[in-house]
């Protein structure tokens, strides 16, 4: 299985948006649909990095990765697959897998 | 024939002197150490109260955001870096237990009513601005758990 590397700051972009893409550009839809779909569809696993952005919002996160698991994607699965990286702030590695696992308990 | 006069000091002369030495250098370590654990968290301490003065500083700000009458996009976004830089000089220094508090603090502002879409004006009561409130109380709280347990344990 090969392993990508997503660098948001420099993939993507420095400015992550807001949820949806009807927020404006660089939103967690986006990046869902672009990026993390894309990687989940192959058989890939990938190394995300979210150091060098200029900050996130927690819609931004929950709709990229929560949404994940609204789409039908097995949590467990997003969290083998995905290498969460985040240096300068581990506390957005702590938010995005609680998206994931509470996504997926209200999913049943 | 005279007795031999030795110019070498006795042995216990030398024992005494090492042993003075033992204690003067054993008593330069202590207080050196003493010293440089205090300056430390001196530092520390006018880092978190400089770090808990922007923690209300920037609650107060998402207050403002959330009660806006119009989305302020300038406004999500400096609220967005701001949190960053508090998220990672608490990262940088190890200043809390638990990151989850850092998160929590991050999710009260942003997690809900923080998108141009979605926006709501918030009035006084709301559970919004509440959180917000909370969440900030929950952070300082927790820099000073880290800070107390490391520095005043003892007391």
């Amino acid at each position: 299985m090969a392993s990508k590397v997503i660098n948001i700051a420099n993939d993507f972009t420095r400015y992550p948006g807001g949820r949806f893409y009807t927020d404006g550009p660089f939103s967690g839809e986006q990046f869902r649909n672009e990026f993390l779909i894309p990687i989940l569809s192959g058989n890939d696993d990938c190394s995300i990095i979210f150091d060098g952005a200029r900050g996130y919002g927690s819609s931004f996160l929950e709709e990229a990765f929560g949404g994940l698991v609204r789409a039908g994607y097995k949590a467990s699965e997003i969290l083998l697959r995905f290498n969460l990286i985040s240096k300068s702030d581990p506390s957005l590695v702590d938010e995005i897998t609680d998206y994931l696992n509470s996504t997926n308990a209200t999913n049943g | 024939m005279p007795p031999t006069v030795s110019n070498s000091p006795p042995i216990w002369w030398l024992i005494g002197q090492g042993v003075t030495w033992l204690i003067v250098l054993a008593g330069w370590f202590v207080v050196d150490n003493q010293n440089n654990r205090r300056e430390l968290r001196k530092e520390i301490r006018t880092l978190i109260d400089n770090l808990i003065k922007e923690i209300d500083e920037v609650a107060v700000a998402a207050t403002d955001f959330h009660k806006r009458t119009t989305f302020d996009d300038i406004g999500s976004k400096q609220l967005k870096l701001r949190i960053q830089r508090i998220a990672k000089n608490i990262n940088r220094n190890s200043l809390v237990q638990d990151t989850k508090a850092v998160y929590y603090f991050r999710r009260s502002i942003t997690g809900n009513n923080f998108d141009v879409t979605m926006f709501v004006s918030q009035v006084d009561d709301s559970k919004i601005l509440a959180s917000i409130l909370e969440e900030k109380d929950e952070l300082i709280s927790a820099l000073e758990d880290k800070y107390c347990n490391k520095y005043h344990k003892n007391i």
